[in-house]
């Protein structure tokens, strides 16, 4: 498809998940943009890159909690790019404390609506105002399956996350038929850093990230605008948020 | 305290599980924090989990995972020197390389194992009566060690650090990246000449009086043949096919790597009568007469790595486990340190599916480096129950009435005394990591088991 052969930016990319997109757009050429927010790692992160597949990646090192950075963003990865159009752009980053501990600690609270949700509207709705008056582009946001039903065991992340997801859903409606296309990602449980001591890896329900991000890859190529990934979750979430509220409430999810 | 996962770990013998706190931190940041955690004791890294024992595992410590910790920093297609992350595997590197002529100066039988776990135990392949071992090749190495300061090691910086990290066994420090020097290769294939040996003595003579002729030779030993035909085996001996003497299909892409293909696999453990002495004796007969003698170019995978085709080959030994016991005798008595060992385990009906033979050249510098001139033999032997750990004892025996000694990558049973019998130079390796870890804040469970600890 055309959009792989345009730059792709990756806000987030040393995330677990990040890696991989990274990895597999970079086999099939696609020039990237890597934002993240150590730029050691960056470095190392393109040296592995250029060393593995013989591409050369630009980076931009930002951190999501500068939130007045956001806006910019685009136009910082459109100066790498020597002002080339953007093909796409695929937002990673996240934060998921334990909703124990974000219960108490409004620190926390707030960084998880920062990061997941303020960044995210921001840097993305910057994307899409260059990518529409460029006449087209594509968005992909990794929101989650928690942001499906709010749960007692996970709802401060759970409500960025349905944020995010309408946030998504809402842009791809304002967007139809301008060429900005947008795509919802709701992964399920993934092996990754997030997830560490929470999610046993060897469960049947935990997905590796190479499976995640090849599926984001796909939804990429295709025409995909909802994707949840695996798939079996879209069944899984279908139960979940059917399951009558008062019965709900007496659940332990 | 940063948070790890509190998991069951073991090795590629599956022998030992224990109880760990595994951390894989995502960048050098991380890492560094793990130095300055006070909840951080008994640390011990991690590679691919393919040593056999339990080198890689540390009982109510903490384990450095390298998932994340695996990235190439660079590579001089120029001079074949390549700078990568200890976390990185061979597999990777000929991935990165051979394409540009260049090919791992040594490896041992599976790509599955990574620059730090090379390193650390000083693996050795089946060139080394020529090349050496794989430290031979470090270049340098950047050590964090146990007060979070980083150290460049090199046989000319802070030597003595180096050679103790080189077959260290990962109790000096953490190794977070390494320089390695490549070999060039003319081509990804191997020129492998096939060879009948009818018993020991013959094997042992044929690996000696060829060693100048072929870079690589290894011997595979039928180990349930008696008698006069003890130590029966096919031998192997190879060289780099050079360009012109491959085929004109070959020679069209002559440095191909193999798409690693893991397809088949083991899906299960096998049950336990699986593996009895009747089913591997029918093995090793139809694999000694399978082979002809006779001359063949084959691809650097199934030369190199004929196991690797197979993913977890390791359950086809059951739930219970097995153990590799490799046995390293000087010249002067390996033909009766090799006899009596051939002859214990097959009198113990104690069968072995692998055994082989290689021929070594001379030491390095480093301490704890396992291998010296003279021969070396790998058998891999079942989890027997009670019987095993007499059956370990007796073979031990024989290899010090022979000063033989036995590899720590390999070993799941050693105890202190053996060891210390076996590595003269054990205290010469515990004052050098006196100096750069007094707390011996790096420790395995084989550390504690076989005394390198204090
Ligand atoms: C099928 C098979 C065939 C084999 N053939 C051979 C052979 O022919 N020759 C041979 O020599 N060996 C052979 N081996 C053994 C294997 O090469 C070694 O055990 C090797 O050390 C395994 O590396 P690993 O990455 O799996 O490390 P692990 O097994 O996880 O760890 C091994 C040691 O390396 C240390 N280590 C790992 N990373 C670091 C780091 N970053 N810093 C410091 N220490 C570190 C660990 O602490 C541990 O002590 C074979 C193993 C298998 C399973
Ligand atoms: N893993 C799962 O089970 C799962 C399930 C559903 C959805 N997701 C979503 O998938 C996405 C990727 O997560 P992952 O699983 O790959 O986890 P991860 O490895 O923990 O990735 C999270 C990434 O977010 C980055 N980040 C955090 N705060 C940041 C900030 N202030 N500025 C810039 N970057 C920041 C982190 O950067 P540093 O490297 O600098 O820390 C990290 O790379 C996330 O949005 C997550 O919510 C994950």
């Amino acid at each position: 498809m055309k959009t792989m052969n345009l730059p792709c930016v990756i806000l987030g990319s040393l995330s677990g998940i990040a890696r991989e997109i990274a990895d597999q757009l970079v086999r099939k050429g696609t020039p990237l943009v890597l934002v993240a927010r150590s730029a050691e790692e960056l470095e190392i992160q393109a040296s592995d890159l250029k060393i593995r597949y013989g591409i050369t990646v630009e980076t931009i090192a930002a951190d999501a909690s500068e939130l007045d950075r956001m806006s910019s963003l685009p136009e910082e990865c459109a100066r790498k790019l020597k002002g080339g159009n953007i093909g796409c752009v695929i937002l990673c980053w996240g934060v998921m404390y334990p909703q124990g501990e974000a219960e108490k600690n409004t620190q926390l609270l707030k960084q998880t609506f920062d990061i997941n949700l303020t960044s995210s509207a921001l840097v993305l709705q910057a994307f899409a105002n260059k990518m529409s008056h460029a006449g087209g582009g594509t968005i992909v946001g990794i929101s989650s399956v928690a942001g499906d039903r709010g749960r007692g065991s996970n709802y401060l992340y759970g409500a960025s996350k349905a944020g995010l997801s309408a946030l998504l859903d809402g842009m791809r409606h304002r967007y139809h038929g301008t060429g900005v296309r947008v795509i919802t990602v709701k992964p399920g449980m993934v092996n990754t850093p997030m997830t560490k001591g929470i999610v046993n890896p060897s469960s049947p329900l935990c997905a590796s990230p190479i499976k995640v991000a090849a599926d984001i890859v796909r939804a990429i190529e295709t025409r995909s605008v909802q994707i949840y990934t695996p798939e079996y979750w879209r069944l899984i979430m279908a139960v979940i948020r059917n399951i009558p509220e008062q019965l709900f409430l007496k659940s332990r999810l | 305290m940063i948070p790890g996962i509190r998991t069951s770990l073991s090795c590629w013998g599956r022998f030992h599980p224990a109880e760990c706190r595994l951390i894989e931190p995502e960048s050098r940041m991380k890492l560094a924090a793990l130095f300055c955690d006070h909840a951080a004791s008994g640390v011990i890294a991690r590679g691919m989990g393919r040593s056999y024992g339990d080198s890689s595992v540390s009982g109510e410590g903490t384990v450095i995972g390298q998932t994340y910790l695996n990235r190439f920093l660079s590579f001089d297609p120029q001079h074949g020197i390549i700078h990568c992350e200890a976390g990185v595997t061979l597999e990777d590197i000929i991935k990165v390389s051979l394409p540009h002529g260049w090919f791992l100066p040594t490896t041992p039988g599976t790509k599955y194992v990574s620059v730090g776990g090379a390193i650390a135990a000083d693996v050795h392949g089946k060139n080394h009566h020529v090349d050496g071992s794989f430290g031979n090749w470090v270049k340098g190495v950047t050590l964090i060690l146990a007060d979070g300061s980083i150290m460049e090691c090199s046989p000319s910086k802070n030597p003595d650090v180096f050679w103790a990290t080189v077959g260290g066994m990962g109790l000096t420090g953490f190794i977070r990246d390494a320089r390695i020097q490549l070999r060039r290769v003319e081509s990804s294939y191997y020129s492998v000449r096939y060879h009948r040996c009818r018993n020991l003595e013959a094997v042992l003579s044929m690996l000696a009086s060829t060693e100048q002729q072929y870079r690589y030779s290894v011997g595979w030993i039928d180990c349930l043949s008696r008698g006069s035909g003890l130590g029966r085996s096919v031998l192997m001996l190879a060289n780099n096919t050079g360009a012109r003497a491959l085929t004109s299909s070959l020679r069209s892409d002559p440095f191909r790597v193999r798409a690693s293909a893991r397809l088949p696999s083991v899906p299960f453990d096998f049950p336990d009568w699986v593996l009895n002495p009747f089913s591997v004796n029918l093995f090793n007969q139809a694999y000694y007469f399978k082979q002809r003698d006779r001359e063949e170019i084959v691809p650097y995978d199934s030369f190199f790595y004929p196991l690797d085709g197979i993913s977890s080959w390791n359950r086809i030994y059951g739930k219970r486990g097995f153990i590799q016991y490799q046995a390293l005798f000087p010249d002067k008595t390996a033909q009766t340190g090799l006899r009596k060992i051939l002859e214990t385990v097959s009198s113990h009906g104690a069968a072995s599916f692998l055994a082989v033979i290689k021929r070594c050249g001379e030491a390095n510098l480093a301490p704890l480096s396992y291998i010296h001139r003279g021969y070396t033999l790998a058998l891999d032997i079942p989890n027997l129950g009670a019987q095993l750990m007499p059956l370990i004892k007796s073979l031990d025996e024989i290899l010090l009435e022979h000063q033989g000694r036995l590899y720590l990558a390999k070993d799941s049973m050693m105890d202190a005394k053996t060891f210390a019998a076996m590595y003269p130079r054990r205290e010469e390796f515990l004052n050098i990591k006196k100096q750069i870890d007094p707390e011996c804040f790096f420790i395995s469970d084989q550390a504690r088991r076989v005394g390198l600890c204090f």
